[in-house]
């Protein structure tokens, strides 16, 4: 199966990378770039800070490889060092918050593509940042409930959770987008 | 609408969110970073190994024999050669 064979060689490039591989790494993150971009963004709610965190994220997981014990897949850690810089860098950005300077300054594109994804942006960048990553996980990224709990580190009942009480908050934010 | 439709609505509307690929320019960003870490690990490793070539190397002066010592480089005693003191001089 191939998504075996693809986990066997993230396994094997990180094991290469630690043994002192230069591009094993490299390759390993370019494999799973457009999903861990995906969370980022959607976390972070801004392609900036999403490069930031994603930055500072690539560089732990390739100081950090040696500690990764195998107990997950290579992509499922990957994720989780992503996921909590992202959150690392809500909090930052919640103690340190500052109001925009021209709140009237976003522009409506006609595509329908892109108001929904900025309705779901703006709808998400609302609620708890716990609920929001369980949400961006199991929801937009179509992860299942016990991979999202081994992403964040927390149990499958409290992604399940998480993810209702998202929803729940998220429902009145999107109505208008919701409703046929 | 009952409180579970709203869930399957809202988890349907984010399943039909669009995703856009990482940004070219963000991408690069990211592998000139690695290129930098790759560099430092290399240039750490370079170092560690020269220390630790340099302290088994260590082990064979304090071993009592002779010849060049790695630790601080002197290959030879003419530098450090004290002059008798003259009595009385």
């Amino acid at each position: 199966m191939s998504a075996s064979v693809d986990e066997t060689s993230d396994a094997v490039l990180l094991a290469a990378h630690v043994r002192g591989d230069p591009d094993a790494f490299a390759e390993l993150v370019a494999r799973h770039q457009d999903r861990l971009w995906a969370v980022a963004v959607r976390t972070l709610g801004n392609p900036d800070d999403a490069a930031d965190a994603l930055q500072d994220a690539y560089i732990s997981a390739f100081r950090r490889a040696a500690t990764f014990r195998g107990d997950a897949k290579v992509s499922t850690w990957l994720h989780r060092i992503v996921i909590n810089a992202c959150l690392d860098r809500v909090r930052y950005r919640e103690r340190r918050r500052t109001s925009p300077l021209d709140p009237a300054d976003g522009v409506t594109e006609p595509d329908d593509g892109v108001e929904i994804r900025d309705a779901v942006a703006e709808a998400l960048s609302l609620i708890n940042p716990d609920q929001r990553a369980a949400l961006i996980l199991v929801d937009m990224q179509g992860y299942s409930v016990s991979e999202a709990a081994a992403m964040l580190g927390c149990a499958p009942g409290t992604v399940k959770s998480r993810c209702s009480r998202g929803r729940a908050r998220l429902a009145p934010l999107l109505r208008d987008v919701v409703t046929p | 609408m009952s409180t579970h439709q709203d869930e399957e609505r809202v988890a349907e509307l984010l399943r039909s969110a669009p995703t856009v690929p990482m940004p070219s320019e963000v991408a690069e960003r990211l592998r000139a970073v690695l290129r930098t870490e790759q560099q430092n690990r290399a240039a750490g490793e370079c170092h560690r190994a020269h220390t630790e070539a340099m302290i088994a190397a260590s082990k064979r002066t304090a071993l009592g024999t002779f010849g060049p010592n790695p630790i601080n480089r002197v290959d030879g005693l003419t530098t450090r050669l004290r002059r008798a003191r003259a009595i009385g001089a």
